[in-house]
């Protein structure tokens, strides 16, 4: 099941590409039908949920070496599937019309989206790797085939700095295994075996920066960032919603998955550190957002600054706060999902997305108007919708680890209601600037955002749905940091 | 020497033989003399590789000149199969058209042969034998069609150059002689610390030994030849050379490094890895900036040797492992991405610049995806080849503590990827000039190419049964 979780895109995506290429429609057909497909297998998936990892698949791949074939399950991998499931076909439905060509659109998307979904599922850490680095090239091609005129500048920078991380987390992978194998007389990649490698605290923050240079480069985490607005931007909006509701959470899962459980002292030490880093992230971004002209990159600064919130959950290592971070993983993918495709139907319309050429545009267009509204508002963490659970987990429980920084994460949320009400204000709001002729939504587009605005309202309404299979991921997670300071301080003394 | 040796040496004999066989077909007083000798070719390379398998798990040492072991075996297979490739590849590659002839056939089942040789000795006159059986042949096949614009010029270039790297190998095989009285690589380090010994000449020996190979591997700082070879011999023989021909090198030079010559290699080890580390810098520098696909290559080459010379400076069986394997990635990787350059090459030259492959991946799709799995391989994506190969390499230095260098290669292997990404880009890009760029596929390079793709995905996902211990 997992298996065919993973490689239904995949496979399915090679096959489409190879049979249907250059027949457009059926192509387009045949991609929504496969995502959602894949949506069916992760809703089988919840049903069959249980605590810890439900479903396990295993089988030798390459045993004198010790990597296997290891797929599993848990309830953080589960909403995270889910997710990019949901993304997926939001990204579909978004380039419906848009897109010219889905004989090879529809094939990269669907690899990037077994790509993620075997990220989030493999626990053979070479496994991990190698869907780690499938998952980026399609991306790429993604990005750099299709976007604007900076497009491929845009992608290469996202690809290097991604590449350039993800060679390090395999130095510190290789590092991890060796240093396992020499401990323990049997070398493996295997995640559970792994997980009680003992090690100095030393060798713990040195391995566990190899695999957060990774990571962070996915979330974005504050310094590494620099790709993103640019590729968000160029990319075509269907991609850019793939980037930021889907990929960017590979990232923070990888964090939760093998930073921190993998290096406790390490990650321990790093954690005032990564909590500093997350809340200067929501600020520094959101006042970037504060300035920028086009609604794009407004929107692109504001996934960077709610993923730097979701890093200082990460590090604040509290049950409440990493249990706010992956639900704001959901919550932000929605969210973001749905400003993007508020984006695209304007782009769809002819229409530049730069501010000053917007303005009045309620009137012509309600029904975009008030869905647009609504996402906004859950991004600024209004009660009783998505966000707001997220973000409020997050900081209770960062406010125990660190105060200061947690105050300044609070004040970074304050700066998102300013630079969102200031985009829909100078786009909905005031007079009209000329006279023209706007369609409002069309059916696919209502279709689209009405049922994403739903999701929005069952994550801020009904969160325990969601909730309980994180929880008790996070639960054991969150015990972890109860053992370290001892073996730190073990480690100081000697 | 015994008879049942002679079946041991099957391919040797099958391949020398052929070749002669071949260069008598070519001059048969009958029409189609040149189809005969072209599927004789085929049919003894095929041979020399097939009867590597009924010999698979034996081990044997032939007169203490030639080992038949598992690598010896598969690398001769691995040889046979890149000379096929050549030989598939030339028949209907536009700029040699109609001038590949017997002759060709011929030196191109001789040069095999040196590599057989080479990849199954670890004695330094049977690999002296090897590399010049190799680089006489070359000389030839690389001016081949002498007409060409810059063929003269690289075929002289090969042999001046291999021509000083064979006198650095006779005068180091001197000195080492004159230092331990024996050429047998198993031999020569209990020999030098011997009572009748003479470390210091071995170790002088050695150290010119180490500029011969290095100038056959192009290992920075010999490496100036590569990408003018590259840019101007004909892709079918660059498919040969850059290919299996320095693989068989490869493997001669990492049997002499792990086998009992090990201690007189110790001191080298600083000197491999500062070797190893130019070549990733430097190799990867010049590619950067690279408009000419086959130079871009020709670079390309440069830095992966300096992945190869990481393994080997690490020494011991990891290293010994991922160098070996490293070689087998590269082969398949490189023909796939040559075989590409030779189907697609007009009749009166390669297309050289990269602009002009603009559009080529979108036309022909199927070329296209061979191009983007041997270019990902060699930028070491998952789950081809070339990544298994680079783990490897990853296993061997951080085992032996070489984090500078593990660290270096993960640098320099991010930094690769901006000039191949390049290469897909164009190759799949829209296509600037009409009308977009077409070529004609022949069944022959058509079987290399699946074959190659194959392999480099295989070797990947399949890593298992292509590790040598």
């Amino acid at each position: 099941m997992l298996s065919l979780l993973v490689f239904l895109p995949l496979i399915g995506g090679f096959v489409l590409w190879a049979v249907l290429r250059g027949r457009h429609d059926a192509a387009r057909w045949l991609t929504l039908g496969i995502a959602c497909v894949e949506l069916g297998l992760g809703l089988a998936l919840w049903s069959q949920w249980g605590p810890g990892f439900f479903i396990r698949e295993q089988a030798r791949w390459i045993p004198t070496i010790g990597i296997h074939y290891l797929l599993a399950i848990d309830g953080v991998s589960l909403v995270l599937c889910l997710l990019t499931a949901v993304v997926t076909l939001a990204a579909i439905l978004v380039g419906w019309r848009r897109i010219r060509d889905w004989g090879t659109f529809g094939p990269l998307l669907l690899a990037a989206e077994g790509g993620i979904m075997g990220v989030l599922t493999a626990l053979d850490l070479v496994l991990f790797y190698v869907f780690w680095e499938v998952m980026i090239v399609p991306i790429y091609f993604l990005i750099a085939l299709r976007g604007g005129p900076r497009a491929a500048p845009a992608a290469m920078k996202f690809f290097l700095l991604t590449v350039a991380g993800s060679l390090l987390m395999l130095v510190s992978l290789v590092g991890l295994y060796l240093v396992h194998g020499q401990h323990t007389g049997y070398f493996t990649f295997n995640y559970f075996q792994l997980l009680h490698t003992p090690m100095t605290g030393d060798l713990s923050l040195w391995l566990m920066l190899g695999f957060l240079a990774a990571f962070a480069v996915k979330v974005p985490m504050l310094p590494l960032h620099i790709w993103a607005p640019d590729a968000y931007c160029e990319a075509e909006p269907p991609v850019a919603i793939l980037l930021s509701g889907a990929m960017a959470n590979v990232g923070a899962y990888g964090i939760l998955r093998l930073c921190l459980p993998l290096f406790p002292e390490g990650a321990q030490a790093f954690a005032p550190l990564g909590m500093a880093l997350g809340a200067a992230g929501v600020v520094y971004a959101g006042l970037l957002a504060l300035v920028q002209d086009d609604m794009k990159r407004v929107i692109a600064y504001s996934s960077i600054s709610h993923m730097g919130l979701v890093v200082l959950g990460l590090f604040a290592w509290q049950l409440q706060s990493l249990t706010g971070a992956v639900y704001l993983l959901l919550a932000h993918g929605v969210a973001v999902g749905g400003l993007f495709a508020v984006v695209a139907c304007i782009t769809d319309r002819g229409r530049p997305t730069a501010l000053d050429a917007m303005g009045g545009w309620f009137r012509p267009m309600p029904r975009l108007g008030v869905l647009l509204l609504l996402f906004v508002l859950t991004s600024v963490g209004l009660p009783g919708l998505a966000n707001f659970v997220g973000e409020f987990l997050v900081l209770s429980g960062s406010v125990r680890s660190d105060l200061l920084w947690a105050a300044v994460g609070t004040a970074g949320i304050v700066v998102s209601v300013t630079y969102f009400l200031r985009m829909y204000e100078r786009s909905m709001l005031g007079p009209l600037k000329e006279d023209l002729a706007l369609p409002d939504l069309g059916a696919r587009e209502t279709l689209l955002l009405g049922a994403l605005v739903a999701l929005v309202l069952w994550l801020g309404l009904y969160p325990a749905s969601f909730l309980d299979p994180i929880k008790g991921v996070t639960a054991g997670i969150a015990d972890l940091v109860s053992v370290a300071p001892g073996a730190i301080a073990e480690h100081v003394v000697h | 020497m015994w008879s049942t040796d002679l079946l041991l040496l099957a391919p040797y004999l099958i391949t020398g033989l052929g070749g002669l066989a071949v260069l008598l077909a070519g001059v048969l007083p009958i029409a189609g003399r040149g189809r005969l000798a072209y599927g004789l070719t085929l049919l003894f390379l095929l041979a020399a590789a097939l009867a590597c398998i009924p010999l698979r798990g034996q081990t044997h040492i032939i007169q203490g000149l030639i080992i038949i072991d598992v690598t010896s075996l598969s690398f001769i297979a691995l040889s046979a199969a890149g000379a096929l490739a050549t030989v598939l590849l030339a028949r209907h590659y536009g700029p040699t058209l109609g001038e590949v002839n017997e002759a060709f056939y011929g030196l191109v089942l001789f040069a095999t042969l040196g590599m057989f040789m080479l990849v199954s000795t670890e004695d330094l006159l049977t690999g002296f034998l090897g590399t010049e059986l190799i680089a006489v042949p070359l000389f030839a096949l690389i001016a081949w069609q002498p007409r060409r614009p810059g063929a003269i010029e690289s075929g002289l270039k090969f042999a001046v150059l291999s021509g000083l790297a064979a006198a650095f190998f006779l005068y180091g095989m001197a000195l080492i002689y004159a230092g331990a009285g024996t050429l047998d690589g198993q031999a020569i380090a209990a020999a030098a610390a011997g009572p009748h010994g003479f470390p210091l000449l071995v170790k002088i020996g050695t150290g010119l030994l180490l500029v011969a190979i290095g100038f056959e591997l192009a290992v920075v700082p010999f490496h100036m030849w590569t990408a003018d070879i590259y840019q101007g011999a004909p892709v079918p023989v660059t498919a040969l050379l850059g290919t299996v021909g320095k693989v068989a090198m490869l493997v001669f030079l990492s049997r002499l490094v792990v086998s009992q010559m090990s201690p007189v290699w110790a001191d080298f080890v600083p000197l491999l890895a500062a070797m190893a580390a130019a070549g990733m810098v430097v190799g990867n520098l010049l590619a950067l900036r690279q408009q000419n696909l086959k130079r871009l290559l020709g670079y390309s080459t440069i830095a992966h040797f300096g992945y190869v010379l990481v393994a080997l400076a690490s020494g011991g069986p990891s290293g010994y492992q991922a160098a070996l394997y490293y070689g087998l990635a590269y082969t398949a990787m490189n023909i796939a991405v040559l075989g590409v350059i030779a189907a697609v090459a007009g009749e009166t030259g390669d297309r050289e610049e990269l602009d002009s492959y603009r559009g080529l991946g979108r036309r022909h799709p199927w070329l296209g995806l061979v191009l983007a799995i041997g270019v990902l391989s060699l930028a070491g994506l998952p789950p081809t080849a070339g990544f298994f190969a680079k783990l490897l390499v990853f296993f061997a230095a951080l085992q032996s503590g070489g984090y500078g260098l593990a660290v270096l290669l993960a640098l320099t292997t991010a930094v690769s990827f901006v000039f191949y990404l390049r290469v897909l880009l164009v190759f799949f890009s829209a296509a600037e000039q009409e009308p977009a760029p077409t070529a004609r596929l022949s069944f022959g390079a058509g079987l290399v190419l699946a074959g190659a793709a194959a392999l480099t995905l295989g070797a990947g996902v399949y890593a298992q049964p292509f590790l040598f211990r």
